[in-house]
């Protein structure tokens, strides 16, 4: 059009304050100078209190020495290491809980909302009060109930834990269970997962090409993903082949503490020196032909009941040993007195008593002693162990730990030349190893070549997981609480998807003879998804957000660690801004991923 | 012959008692397997809890201590301090529930309250002599104000500022005037605490409704200083959780003031970030009802020569409130639920004074440990108020969706 | 007309009138999009105009530029001696003097339908409430449901409700009234409620400019009709010339299809 290029004429001799063109400009103006006011004298104030107090306003502090003890570290961590590195252990760790915490409370809310829609009534009746239950009891309380008043004092005390099917433990510790890790051939391993994932990514395409042109329904999953399976497990393979072991790798290892380091001899001097680095998860065998633990019994108190007469030695299951002796370590007092020995645990754990009605086994009673009405504390026993062998997988720090055993005999010596020091059993065995029938403390440790992975399981020394993977009651209580807590919400959603893909679809899709499971996964599951899917994601936010109740079960996450570093450092002001900046990181990733999926439910919606 | 066909009872199985209970709970083989299994898992449980709250459980601590539970440590003899605001509170409600007696939502929560009340006021009667009178009065004071509602419904038009004076007179009488002794004495905010400190918390959601309106309109401004201001404070502020802000508000106030920590009780402090974090999200609530109110509004509005406050004010907002009033409830709920944060700042809301109390000496003799009673109790109360809310939200939810039908 | 000659069609007033509204050399974008092109139009006082045309071709757009709900670009509107510019005042006094009816009635639907009448006078024109209900009653009675005014729009039939909106708009007591396809969410049968009070309107010698494909309206009260197209005027005339002797080919094809 030939008007197209003419310019606005603009009016003429309107007083700026009705003009619509610059009221806007004047109101913005006011606006941000009254802010951009604000602000001046809200951060003159903040630099004046900071100089009188003598407060730290930069982040100079970052670099110094943390002295934060952190009992869950995804990454090496000590105290000794600076204050950003404890920061970031917190980071992570609000990672680690969320990211769990997201799955499982998908999991459960899915189920609890398919639940509340289920035909039976009683069923839908407990997802009902379970989802209100839960919605409407703040999360701290749950927190806080989940951490005192369940997990500290129910489970048992970590001397004597719980084991579950598949090598897992629960105690009032927490819980640990196998784990598998990566060794130094997982380097090897790499090129073959990622062609696996390539292979995934091709194969998908490739079947959803076919699946366009094709004739009739194509899986497209399944073949890409047995493909990948394929790749992955024979690369597993091939680096596995090589057995050799990489130069250096050598461990130093202390017989009578029970504990070595695993590490690379760089230097080549076959002492571990400063600069020799530790080799995480290196797989190990600790042999030692004969050996001698002792222990004596206790009366407890655990889990609200007293628990008398029982004897806890390092956890050593039959596996570990060829034979395992357990005798009395002054036999003749034990005869006199008419002590034996129950195993709950064979030959681990178990109590002494006194087999009162004869029937040559333990009855629950017998276990305490009538003439002081509690049990018999302090008897001393012997475990004999012999060919004791166990796979031992060096942990992340290159530590390598076993019970500490003392040489086989050297208790009894001990008994007949009290004058020598009894206990010093540990760590000193040259000491009483004088009589002839000791046999000498002598291990033979064996580091073995690994795959790509190494399977680490858990051990029960005394009172502490080894190996494996160890979650904290405190990380336990958390997660539980905000799974449980989030599923609820999640659940109540879930429903509302389902319910709200109109009865017609269904109607029609049952009209159109697809069957039940067909009218669920073609027609209802997608439609629900795109219900579903947005505020699943901002619950998933919330869950992560709200990890930051963390305090109350004492797990050492991004907050938890934040408060205790203002409280060293009194650096106020930078750490509400890391904090700041760090919760606003997460929620915009999370913004960026609902973006994405909401950009994909509109495609799909064309 | 055309004749009538005389209706016949359905056969069995499909109507009835009986036909419920055979359709809900043994439709088929595997059905019955599940209601057997669960019934048994469920009267296992509940007959374990019961037990366990009738012979096992030691509910003497949480007895002993309603007084912390209560107003934590204010001072046994000004208690008709904290129960006069209590019973404004409730006659202000009674008010509304007298004026909107027919709106069946608004009814019952004041009846919920009053059922409340007057439980306590009966416990009181039986077992606290002290402040029997008190609870009596909060109980008469309740109905008073239904009364009034009934016969002045025109009141309702002044409950904002009821409420407003309300929240500015009941912070003074609580606060006291004067120094000293006497019945207006004033009692530092340090020993405030327990339910009383849970609901002044829970008010800090009055003050942020005009905030987040503004913010809700400053983000849906054409101009666009306003327009990020009001985005980056909402965003930032929803960004982080409650706990932080909560945290964060007690370290950076003092500072922002250039004052000692000390001249800002930790009370103020927490209602503070409480107010601005629930403004945050009152904001976004008020935006998704703007959002909803059509364009043609504002044009008709403008058409008729309405200017520009005045059609937001008169024509858009009234509109976009109601519309998204489910969702302030539900804010609500949040809001009164996570009240218990403020124990990061150092108060003795009700949900910290547990932990008080659990670690009273006498709790610690208790075999056992009372822990697992105290959070039961104090999870039971929190219930009952935010059920009772979430029912009137769900109400809510109900009524305007068949309105807008 | 030929696409050489970009000269615009005039849509004057006929000489000797009044004129209330002149628009001259209007020109409006959305962004990129060039929806009103050169629109030259006056309209006399009590003229009735109706504007006709397709759906896109500018028509709702130039009537709401009438009362500024859209911004113009280039050229004039002066409406009852007030030009619009970018003067709030202007704007303001505008939109004071004229009424429009929508085509979704744009009801207030939380408030009754005297509250929605008598909302405008009270808070622009200061009128007493007493007054103010006074006249809204008077318009009620007028548009024939004086029964309804406790109800809440919610509660009318569309019918109803568009007779309220234009009681609405007359309680200002405007100079001219703009109606924006009053009839067009309208049920087929309770379109002729509505426009019998346009009609009744008009014989009352209201200034009119309506936008509307009801033809039996334009020929009973029409002084003159407008065909839009594509942003520009196409042709002007009387209602019978557009019956019986359209002069273009565009006015021709639409007609075809709507008569």
């Amino acid at each position: 059009m030939a008007v197209a290029d003419r310019r606005p004429s603009v009016a003429p001799r309107i007083p700026f304050w009705r003009n619509v063109n610059t009221i806007g400009i004047l109101a913005q103006v006011v606006f941000v100078a009254v802010i951009l006011f604000g602000v001046v004298v809200l951060v003159t104030n903040t630099l004046n209190a900071l100089g009188r107090a003598n407060l730290p306003a930069d982040f100079s502090w970052l670099g110094s020495r943390a002295g934060i003890p952190i009992a869950e570290t995804p990454i090496p961590y000590t105290p000794n290491d600076p204050y950003w590195r404890a920061l970031l252990i917190g980071f992570l760790n609000t990672l680690k809980i969320a990211g769990i915490g997201v799955v499982l409370a998908s999991l459960i809310g899915i189920a609890v909302g398919v639940m509340r829609l289920a035909s039976n009534w009683l069923v839908r009746s407990i997802a009902t009060v379970y989802i209100e239950l839960l919605r409407n009891i703040p999360l701290a309380v749950q927190i806080v109930f989940w951490y005192t008043a369940v997990l500290l004092p129910i489970p048992p005390r970590i001397n004597n834990p719980v084991e579950l099917p598949g090598g897992v433990y629960l105690s009032n510790v927490g819980l640990a269970f196998p784990f598998l890790y990566p060794t130094y051939r997982f380097g090897a391993w790499i090129p073959f997962l990622v062609v696996a994932v390539a292979a995934v990514v091709i194969g998908v395409l490739w079947r959803r090409r076919l699946a366009r042109r094709s004739e009739r329904p194509v899986r497209v999953w399944p073949l890409p993903l047995l493909a990948a399976v394929a790749i992955a497990g024979g690369g597993y393979y091939v680096a596995s082949l090589d057995r050799t072991l990489p130069d250096g790798l050598a461990i130093d290892f202390t017989i009578d503490r029970g504990r070595g380091v695993v590490y690379r001899d760089v230097d080549g001097d076959g002492v571990r020196g400063p600069r020799d680095p530790v080799m995480p998860f290196a797989s190990t065998i600790v042999r030692i032909a004969e050996a001698e633990l002792t222990a004596s019994t206790q009366n407890i108190t655990e889990s609200g009941g007293v628990v008398r007469s029982t004897f806890r030695f390092p956890m050593i299951l039959g596996r570990d040993v060829e034979q395992a002796v357990v005798a009395f370590g002054d036999p003749d007092e034990a005869a006199e007195r008419g002590l034996e020995i129950h195993f709950t645990r064979f030959p681990s754990r178990g109590v002494v008593f006194v087999d009162r009605d004869g029937d040559g086994a333990f009855t629950p009673g017998e276990e305490i002693d009538p003439a002081t009405l509690t049990g018999f504390g302090g008897v001393r026993l012997v475990m004999t162990v012999f060919g004791y062998e166990r796979h031992i997988v060096a942990d992340r720090d290159g530590q390598v730990r076993t019970p500490a055993f003392s040489p086989s005999g050297t208790v009894r010596s001990a008994e007949v030349a009290p004058a020598e020091n009894p206990f010093s059993v540990f760590g000193a065995a040259a000491a009483t190893a004088t009589r002839d029938d000791v046999v000498p403390l002598v291990a033979d440790v064996e580091l073995r070549p690994a795959g790509p992975l190494v399977l680490s399981r858990v051990h029960v020394p005394v009172s502490s997981y080894e190996g494996g993977m160890r979650l904290t009651v405190n990380y336990l209580a958390l997660l539980l609480a905000l799974v449980i807590y989030t599923s609820a919400f999640i659940g109540e959603i879930v429903r509302g998807g389902i319910q709200a893909v109109a009865k017609g679809q269904r109607e029609a899709a049952l009209a159109l003879g697809l069957s039940a499971s067909q009218t669920f996964s073609l027609v209802v599951f997608p439609q629900a998804l795109r219900i579903v899917l947005p505020p699943v994601i901002s619950q998933y936010l919330n869950l992560t957000k709200n990890s930051s109740l963390a305090p109350l079960a004492g797990y050492g996450e991004l907050f938890v660690i934040a408060t205790i570093v203002q409280n060293q450092t009194g650096a106020s002001v930078p750490v509400a801004l890391l904090l700041i900046a760090s919760y606003l990181f997460i929620s915009f990733a999370f913004a960026f991923v609902l973006n994405i999926v909401n950009d994909r439910l509109a495609l799909v919606e064309r | 012959m055309f004749e009538v066909i005389p209706p016949r009872p359905a056969p069995g199985g499909v109507a009835g008692v009986g036909g419920w209970i055979r359709r809900n709970l043994f439709s088929s083989p595997a059905n019955t397997l599940l209601t057997v299994v669960t019934g048994v898992f469920v009267v296992y449980v509940g007959l374990s809890v019961v037990l366990w709250a009738l012979f096992d459980a030691s509910w003497g601590q949480v007895w002993a201590n309603q007084r912390l539970f209560a107003v934590y440590r204010y001072p046994a003899d000004l208690l008709w301090r904290p129960m006069a605001v209590l019973a404004a509170m409730m006659a202000l409600i009674g008010v509304m529930g007298g004026a909107g007696r027919r709106n069946e939502i608004l009814r019952g929560l004041f009846w919920s309250l009053v059922a409340f009340v007057a439980f306590v006021t009966v416990i009181a009667l039986l077992f606290w002599p002290s402040v029997r009178v008190l609870w009596a009065g909060v109980l008469a004071a309740s109905l008073v104000g239904y009364a009034v509602g009934v016969a002045r419904p025109s009141f309702v038009r002044g409950l904002p500022w009821a409420w407003v004076a309300w929240l500015f007179l009941g912070f003074f009488l609580l606060y006291g005037v004067t120094p000293g002794s006497g019945l207006l004495r004033i009692v530092p905010a340090r020993d405030w605490g327990g339910f009383m400190l849970t609901l002044i918390l829970f008010t800090g959601i009055v003050p942020s409704f005009p905030l987040g309106i503004a913010l809700a309109l400053g983000r849906r401004s054409k101009l666009p200083a306003i327009k990020y201001v009001c985005t980056g404070f909402i965003e930032i502020v929803r960004g982080a959780p409650l706990i932080m802000w909560l945290f964060v508000a007690s370290l950076l106030l003092p500072l922002f003031l250039n004052t000692d920590p000390n001249n800002l009780p930790a009370i103020l402090r927490a209602y503070v970030a409480i107010t601005l974090f629930s403004a945050a999200y009152m904001a976004e609530n008020v935006r998704g009802g703007l959002q909803a109110v059509p364009r043609g509004q504002t044009e008709a509005a403008r058409a008729l020569g309405l200017g520009g406050w005045q059609t937001t004010s008169l024509i858009v907002l009234p509109q976009a409130l109601r519309a998204v009033i489910p969702a302030i409830v539900g804010q609500a709920i949040g809001l009164f639920k996570d009240t218990s944060l403020v124990f990061i700042v150092g108060l003795a809301d009700f949900f910290r004074v547990t932990e008080i109390v659990a670690n009273q000496p006498a709790s610690l003799q208790v075999t056992g440990g009372v822990k697992l009673e105290l959070y039961l109790y104090v999870a039971l109360i929190y219930f009952f108020f935010a059920y009772r809310m979430s029912i009137a939200s769900r109400q809510l939810e109900k009524q305007l969706g068949v309105g807008t039908r | 007309m030929s696409n050489v000659t970009p000269a615009p069609v005039r849509a004057d007033a006929p000489a000797g009138g009044q004129a209330i509204i002149t628009i001259e050399g209007l020109n409006k974008w959305f962004g990129d999009f060039h929806v009103l092109r050169d629109i030259n139009l006056s309209v006399n006082q009590g003229e009735v105009v109706v504007v006709i045309g397709p759906s896109g071709s500018g028509k709702s757009t130039l009537i709401r530029c009438i009362n500024h709900l859209e911004e113009h670009q280039e050229g004039r509107i002066v409406v009852d001696g007030t030009e619009l510019t970018d003067d709030v005042r202007n704007i303001d006094l505008v939109r004071r003097e004229t009424g429009m009816v929508f085509q979704s009635f744009n009801l207030f639907p939380h408030l009754t339908v005297l509250e929605n009448i008598t909302l405008a006078p009270i808070r622009v024109r200061k009128w007493k409430r007493t007054q103010a209900e006074e006249r809204a009653r008077f318009f009620l009675d007028k548009v024939g449901i004086p029964e309804q005014a406790l109800k809440y729009p919610g509660q009318l039939s569309g019918g109803q409700q568009q007779r309220v909106a234009i009681a609405r708009a007359l309680t200002m007591g405007p100079k001219v009234m703009l109606f924006d396809e009053p009839t067009s969410a309208l049920d087929p049968e309770v379109i002729g409620e509505v426009l019998e009070v346009m009609v009744a309107l008009a014989q009352e010698g209201m200034t009119m400019i309506v936008v509307t494909h009801e033809m039996g309206f334009a020929r009973e009260v029409g002084d003159r009709v407008i065909f839009m197209d594509a942003g520009q005027i196409v042709e002007v005339g009387s209602p019978e010339h557009f019956f019986l002797a359209p002069r273009e080919a565009r006015t021709k094809a639409f007609l075809s299809k709507i008569l």
